[in-house]
């Protein structure tokens, strides 16, 4: 197997605004079509992590994604390159209808209207939301406005698919829809999440996070199997 | 939460529903400069309109109920405006008029009549044109027109989050009343104070996650032109027809 890396972080620290650490020194690796679950209880830092992956927030280290350096003058492409998945759903679906938001992503990139129709049409497949496309966003179910979310950022064709908690809020069919939506793609998958369940089933590697520094990379089987890990980090 | 009110029957099919959102604009600045030019006391191109307004009421499909209802609203705020102007007379005036022992202006109740029934008239336009068309449609209109992206990406967001928002504060409403808030006395007013504070900080913050989201899908602050439908035979039909027909009421009966 082809283990080229895909995502590569040297270094990684950061303090919010008012100088609380968040990231202390995180080096990371992960390889193309891996699958790597983001571990940790809340707070960690799971989430400041991924949003460094495309440059919405930066702190001190290095960060390369698919060859390029995570810098501002890169960021149009990363963007185009790292579809993030935001935990709240209400906060990724900002326009007025199903197919406004999933064309967003593709507008910004600059396709022409039939390119973006396109697109749109063939993620909102993908996700199991075609026929939805004039509704507004605010009347799906949780689990189609997750789904939805992923859309937006399938419509990029993203090859790294960067997820936030993906299945918390859900209930257990809205779950499984999630899960298995995930486990049918052909990409690289970062899914930061606590649900212990997905992971075992999607993933293949986790990564523990805990006060903003990592405690673990092992195999997922590996991780599940230390009890005393992952009791010492509130997973258990 | 109930939120479907303002889109109620914007899915129903009727003639008005299928004009281009565009079209339907036009008309009703078309119309509302017609009406407002009208004299007040040409009886019967007010008439007129509110005739035509009624057909095409019922011509929407949806319930006459509901138009009354919404346009009702309007009414307290015309008529605190309006209020006193019957009272006021003109210096040198003569056309005082003794209403159970009230003196009151010809020339006032006049300007009273005008204001009161142009802002009903106009309303029930506006909602005719509101009720046949969803909001999504509407913002496509504005931008068809060349209305600033902007404006228009501010006026989708307002719709986008009002739902969110008002969700979030009857969330707050209920967990208040389950800890016994019932807001009947001065001193539990501090808890409203706190209330909005805390919604107008989660807004903010939502704001600040919403923006990292456009980011995060390669937003950089451009616009993008959507696809500009072009206007059916049947649009400029329906613009030509109903400004013509307002204009003849209003140029008939002056």
């Amino acid at each position: 197997m082809n283990r080229s890396t895909i995502i590569k972080i040297d270094n990684l620290s950061y303090s919010y605004p008012d100088g609380t650490r968040a990231l202390e020194d995180i080096s990371l690796e992960i390889f193309a079509g891996e699958r790597v679950g983001l571990v940790g209880p809340n707070g960690a830092g799971k989430s400041t992590l991924v949003l460094h992956l495309n440059g919405i927030i930066s702190g001190n280290g290095n960060i390369t994604v698919c060859e390029l350096a995570v810098i501002k003058k890169n960021y149009k492409q990363l963007r185009q390159k790292v579809g993030l998945v935001f935990q709240n759903a209400d906060d990724q679906l900002f326009c007025p209808t199903v197919y406004d938001d999933a064309a967003f992503g593709p507008r910004n990139l600059g396709f022409s209207p039939e390119q973006v129709d396109q697109r749109v049409r063939r993620s909102l497949a993908a996700v199991g939301l075609a026929g939805r496309e004039s509704r507004s966003s605010y009347h799906l179910s949780a689990g189609e406005k997750r789904r939805l979310a992923i859309a937006t950022v399938l419509a990029m064709d993203a090859e790294i698919l960067v997820l936030d908690e993906p299945t918390s809020g859900l209930d257990p069919r809205g779950r499984r829809q999630i899960i298995q939506l995930l486990a049918g793609m052909d990409k690289t998958l970062l899914v930061a999440t606590h649900d212990l369940d997905l992971l075992r089933q999607l993933c293949q590697r986790a990564v523990v996070l805990s006060n903003g520094s990592k405690v673990a990379d092992e195999s997922v089987a590996a991780v599940l199997a230390n009890h005393d890990l992952l009791q010492a980090h509130g997973l258990e | 939460m109930q939120v479907d009110f303002i889109e109620k029957y914007a899915a129903l099919d009727s003639f008005f529903h299928r004009r281009e959102p565009r079209a339907k604009i036009i008309c009703c600045l078309g119309l509302i400069i017609i009406l407002l030019t009208t004299s007040p006391t040409a009886y019967i191109a007010l008439g007129g309109y509110a005739a035509v307004l009624l057909a095409a009421m019922i011509a929407s499909r949806a319930p006459l109920g509901y138009y009354l209802r919404r346009a009702g609203v309007i009414l307290p705020f015309v008529v605190l405006v309006a209020i006193f102007i019957p009272f006021r007379r003109a210096a040198g005036a003569d056309d005082a008029l003794d209403f159970m022992g009230i003196t009151l202006s010809r020339q006032g109740l006049l300007i009273f009549w005008n204001v009161v029934v142009k802002a009903w008239l106009a309303i029930l336009l506006l909602l005719v044109f509101s009720t046949t068309t969803s909001f999504a449609r509407q913002l496509e209109g504005m931008a068809s027109l060349k209305v600033p992206q902007i404006l228009v990406m501010v006026a989708g967001f307002a719709y986008r989050y009002l739902f969110v928002l008002a969700d979030e504060g009857l969330r707050m409403k209920r967990a208040g009343d389950s800890r016994g808030y019932h807001g009947r006395w001065l001193g539990q007013a501090t808890a409203i104070g706190q209330i909005i504070g805390t919604l107008f900080l989660r807004s903010y913050q939502r704001a600040e996650r919403i923006y990292q989201a456009m980011l995060a899908r390669g937003y950089e602050g451009g616009v993008y032109p959507g696809a500009v439908e072009r206007l059916k035979r049947a649009d400029y039909l329906f613009m030509i027809a109903s400004v013509g027909l307002f204009l003849t009421l209003r140029i008939i009966d002056r």
